[in-house]
């Protein structure tokens, strides 16, 4: 027992002796070797974080689209909404989910020249809820601003308007009266072309509806998340008030985002294939190069068992360490191509570690079989033969 | 001499270079597929973005301020101007005609639900219609085509049929109407007051406007409004690419341009310059890209040409190192065969012409066989994700060849230290 | 009179070439046989066949009591580490070990390393401050004697010599004689494939081949 003990202990040592003499002294090729595992290492892991990212990167991306959510008044018609359910609302959405989101109180009001749609708003909200919006000139910055206003760009032409003139404002029913300073002209496309943009606070003052707001659009990062939960649960718990996914945006979304993660899914899979198919042609052609050395160790008496466990550790510890630089560099490359493309860095995820790590040591012990079942089929006789 | 060392080394060594060229191909079939796919993602993603709806809206050229909230007009009294329908062809005669992926026209006007005090719209529009224009007898659009995002319970009207319509699914709950109902409608004002029946075949569901109207058929509206042939807006869905300097330039101040600018500014299929050409199409007309989707589209896609750019780089310098390594293990393996061609009075330059030629070689026919697989390989990718195939860009082939054939010989000369140090002797006598 | 290799009717043919046709051959324990011939006389196949690198396509090969020629791979990879210790022209040392390790490669397959038998194996051969060279840093003489080394170290029944003085200089070609005789006295058997008319002159017996057959061997000497 203690012989067999003993025997055992000494070939394991000769096994590893073996093996360290045969990393450490053939540096250049298991360099070539570390060095091609580590590169499709660090794409395995690049494209994994990225993958596992973009359906977030992307969804963020897609918001540049505006208010996919909508909340107002039950009723039809012209009815209005405390602003304190607005409030109510938001509670309602975890702050990282919440892009933007701005109330909106519409009425009738006089310029010097005509009669014209002003809008109330909350113009920080309003700034991350439509980045869509093209400005001339500047935004009203401050919430409590009650001197500045925006006008859409054809109310801006009709009423021969530039970034910084006065506009004065009147409405008969509330007796306002007062000049505001166009701090920027704004250019949509759609109805927001004709209207006058103003805070939520003065938009109230002017239309005589202190508190009150008609309705509020949001903008909502919506994967994994469902919206029309949301606006049951909304309907549920605040009678009064409807609210809705807006269709033409949220719709859209799905079906871009399952678009690009498809695009990157395959993508992924085919350069695995590729990096995975650049690992075994080197493995393949250091075996070729070792033709001689299997040949001797086969006439020496070195079973085909035991020249397969050499190499399969080898490669084995060649491509963990490989693997291990691999990750790290994946990681950089992880972020280089997240603040490339998104401008924003690829988070850390746990899981991508057993899962590059797996497929590279899948993928490199595939790329191993080929030059293994090679070096079986080396005749011994091959050392007869002087070259 | 040269050439018939070069040959039998390529006979001789077959099955390693057989090897290298297909690792070749394998990578230049990769990376010209993602070039493929990267030059054309612009285009196939555009026609997916289209799923947001149209992107240029077109409206009569007019003084007036709409005074308009949540759908309904506040200033009915205004000179209403109009577009002519027999215009609308036109659309598709511009020059960027292929780019309009659709375009549907608008009549909208007040009507009370009969019984309700409060009114709602009664929006005007083609559905699906046929409507031939040059060189395309068979097209069809409407907002079928330009808003995917409309949902109907029930069935589409008729574009040709009177009184069908599909009914805003809010004003449908608060009514409690469904499908197949019958609908009495006022409009008009007092004295000319008038009413109609309509059929409710379907249920619409946009989340937007939409919800709180009735939509119908353009023809049956124009009839009930007294109004034929007169639309009031358009909405065209078009593929542009995204704006950048120039086009933010021509939007300020056309007149700034200079006629090259001009030139290259009209050929381009900015969102600006195709509201521009469709304005020019429909006389008496003002076109507006909806900045929504227009800047929305230009964002997105920018991020996703990026992206795929990236991925092609990234893909490109991981193969191009694992093609290196494999070259320089084949030029190491051959470590005999360098030490014999110098004992034999080879310099070393010599050495490296052999080696570099055979690269050069390798990369040549590995390059055009991986354009070959690339094309395929992007025809497949392109199906599998936009059910449609992809041009093959003429750019991709010339770059695939000459990146090939530069791997190759990178490669090989990564190991030249290896060819200078080995000493002749050494080779010869086994020790190595 | 002790056999320890018994060939009958010894053939192996590459498609239609026969390489070796028919060989009857016996060597006793102890002794020392040269094979000899021109170059395409079948000496490296027959050189494979002994050292059970190879197999037969017809005939018989007993080696120390054990019929080999009905053996699969496997079983001649056991005899071939348990009964045959193999001398190359070209020494064939793994080049990233030392020498000594390179001996112990030999024990390693065999059954268990013992470093101390292997510095001492090398000891003999007068390589005891070259231990720790790797093939690189050793002369070719000095690689042989590694190689001889690492053939010994198992006790095996022959010792299959392939040209072993081929790649060297007068010099190590005497050493290395020197030390073939030196077995020779210990009573090993020792057979060499050469080509060179001098190493055959050592040899108690030459085998001479011409196209695969035995053209003329010495009768086989009787047990001293």
């Amino acid at each position: 027992m203690a012989a067999i003990s003993l025997q055992q202990r000494q070939n394991l040592r000769m096994f590893l002796r073996i093996l360290l003499q045969s990393l450490r002294i053939r540096k250049s090729r298991v360099l070539i070797a570390f060095c091609s595992i580590l590169i499709g290492a660090a794409v395995v892991f690049a494209l994994l974080s990225l993958y596992f990212d973009i359906s977030i990167k992307m969804s963020r991306e897609l918001r540049a689209y505006g208010a996919n959510f909508f909340v107002g008044a039950a009723e039809t018609g012209q009815p209005t909404l405390e602003a304190d359910v607005y409030r109510r609302v938001l509670e309602q959405i975890p702050a990282t989910r919440l892009v933007g989101a701005s109330p909106y109180l519409y009425g009738v009001a006089r310029l010097d020249l005509g009669n014209a749609v002003l809008a109330g708003v909350d113009f920080t909200g309003l700034r991350r809820l439509s980045p869509f919006w093209q400005v001339e000139g500047k935004w009203v910055a401050v919430d409590f601003d009650e001197e500045h206003c925006m006008i859409g760009r054809a109310l801006a032409r009709n009423m021969a308007l530039k970034v910084g003139d006065q506009l004065r404002v009147f409405k008969r029913e509330t007796g306002f009266n007062q000049s505001l300073t166009v701090r920027g002209i704004v250019e949509t496309g759609q109805a927001e072309d004709d209207q006058i943009f103003v805070n939520l606070s003065l938009a109230q003052k002017i239309l005589g509806q202190p508190g009150r707001i008609n309705h509020a659009m949001l903008s909502i990062l919506s994967r994994d998340f469902d919206t029309d939960a949301l606006a049951a649960r909304l309907k549920e718990q605040l009678p009064g008030v409807t609210a809705a996914p807006l269709r033409k945006v949220s719709y859209s979304e799905g079906k871009i985002l399952e678009k690009i993660k498809g695009l990157m899914a395959l993508v992924a899979v085919i350069i695995l294939a590729a990096t995975t198919f650049c690992v075994m042609t080197t493995l393949v052609a250091m075996v070729v190069e070792r033709t001689r050395e299997i040949a001797l160790l086969k006439s020496l008496g070195a079973e085909n068992r035991s020249i397969v466990r050499q190499f399969l550790i080898e490669t084995g510890c060649i491509s963990l360490a490989g693997i291990a630089g691999g990750m790290l560099v994946g990681f950089l490359l992880a972020q280089l191509l997240g603040q490339a493309v998104f401008g924003a860095a690829i988070s850390f995820r746990i899981a991508v570690v057993p899962l590059t790590l797996t497929v590279s040591l899948v993928a490199a012990l595939l790329a191993a079989i080929m030059p293994v079942r090679m070096a079986l089929r080396i005749a011994p006789a091959t050392v007869l033969k002087g070259e | 001499m040269f050439i018939r060392m070069l040959r039998q080394s390529f006979l001789r060594g077959r099955k390693r270079k057989a090897l290298a060229v297909a690792t070749i191909v394998i990578s230049a079939s990769l990376i010209s597929a993602l070039m493929t796919i990267s030059i054309n993602v612009g285009d196939k993603m555009s026609r997916e973005l289209k799923s947001y709806g149209a992107n240029i809206n077109l409206l009569p050229k007019s003084e007036s301020i709409p005074l308009e909230i949540g759908g309904i007009d506040y200033n009915p009294l205004r000179g209403q101007s109009f577009l002519a329908e027999t215009d609308l062809p036109a659309i598709k005669e511009i020059f960027w005609r292929n780019n309009i992926a659709g375009f549907a026209p608008f009549l909208k006007t007040p009507v009370r639900l009969a019984g309700q005090r409060q009114p709602v719209q009664l929006i005007g529009t083609w559905f699906d219609r046929h409507q031939p224009v040059a060189n395309e007898p068979d097209y069809r659009t409407g907002v079928r085509q330009i808003n995917p995002f409309w949902e109907v319970v029930g069935d589409w009207p008729e574009d040709r049929a009177f009184g069908g319509v599909l009914l805003g699914s809010g004003l449908a709950a608060a009514a409690g109407l469904e499908v197949g109902d019958r609908i009495r409608i006022e409009l008009g004002e007092a004295e000319r007051q008038q009413s109609a029946e309509l059929q409710v075949v379907g249920l619409l569901k946009t989340g937007g406007a939409e919800d709180q109207s009735i939509v119908a058929p353009l023809a049956t509206v124009q009839q009930l409004t007294g109004l034929p042939g007169k639309i009031q807006a358009v909405s065209v869905s078009a593929l542009t690419v995204p704006e950048n300097a120039l086009a933010k330039k021509a939007r300020r101040n056309l007149d700034a341009l200079n006629t090259e600018e001009y030139d290259r500014w009209y050929c381009t299929a900015y969102v600006s310059t195709i509201a521009h050409q469709v304005e020019e199409a429909i006389p008496n007309s003002a076109a507006r890209p909806i900045w929504q989707v227009a800047a929305g589209e230009g964002a997105v896609m920018r991020k996703i040409q990026l992206l795929l750019l990236v991925v092609t780089v990234a893909a490109f310098i991981a193969s191009s190192l694992g093609i290196s390594s494999l070259m320089s293990t084949t030029i190491m393996e051959r470590s005999g065969e360098i030490g014999l061609m110098k004992a034999l009075g080879a310099a070393d330059r010599a050495v490296y012409l052999l080696f570099l030629s055979e690269a050069a070689v390798v990369g040549i026919i590995g390059g055009l066989l991986g354009c070959v697989a690339g094309a395929g390989l992007a025809q497949l990718i392109s199906l599998g994700i936009f059910r449609s195939t992809v041009p093959f860009a003429p750019v991709t082939l010339p770059v695939i060849l000459f990146t090939s054939v530069l791997i190759a010989l990178v490669g090989s000369l990564a190991p030249s230290r290896h060819i200078t140090r080995l000493l002749p002797a050494e080779v010869l006598h086994g020790r190595n | 009179m002790n056999k320890v290799l018994e060939m009958s009717g010894l053939t192996r043919r590459f498609g239609a070439v026969t390489a070796v046709d028919g060989i009857d051959l016996d060597i006793v324990a102890g002794e020392w046989v040269a094979i000899m011939g021109p170059s395409g006389s079948g000496k490296t196949t027959l050189m494979n066949l002994l050292a059970c690198l190879d197999a037969p396509s017809e005939g018989r090969y007993v080696l120390d009591g054990v019929d080999t020629s009905r053996l699969d791979d496997r079983e001649r990879t056991v005899v071939r580490r348990e009964k045959i210790g193999l001398v190359f022209q070209q020494f064939h040392l793994v080049p990233y070990l030392t020498a000594q390790e390179n001996v112990m490669l030999a024990q390693y397959y065999h059954s268990m390393t013992d470093k101390e038998e292997a510095a001492r194996a090398l000891a003999q051969m007068g390589m005891e401050h070259r231990l720790q060279h790797r093939p690189s840093q050793l002369s070719g003489g000095e690689q042989q004697r590694v190689c001889i080394a690492r053939a010994l170290i198992n006790q095996p029944a022959i010792i299959l010599a392939d040209e072993p003085t081929g790649n060297l200089d007068e010099q190590n070609e005497e050493i290395v004689l020197d030390i073939f005789r030196d077995l020779h006295r210990q009573g090993r058997t020792i057979i060499m494939v050469t080509h060179n008319p001098e190493m055959g002159e050592q040899a108690e017996r030459v085998v001479r081949l011409q196209h695969g057959r035995v053209e003329a061997a010495d009768p086989t000497p009787v047990t001293p």
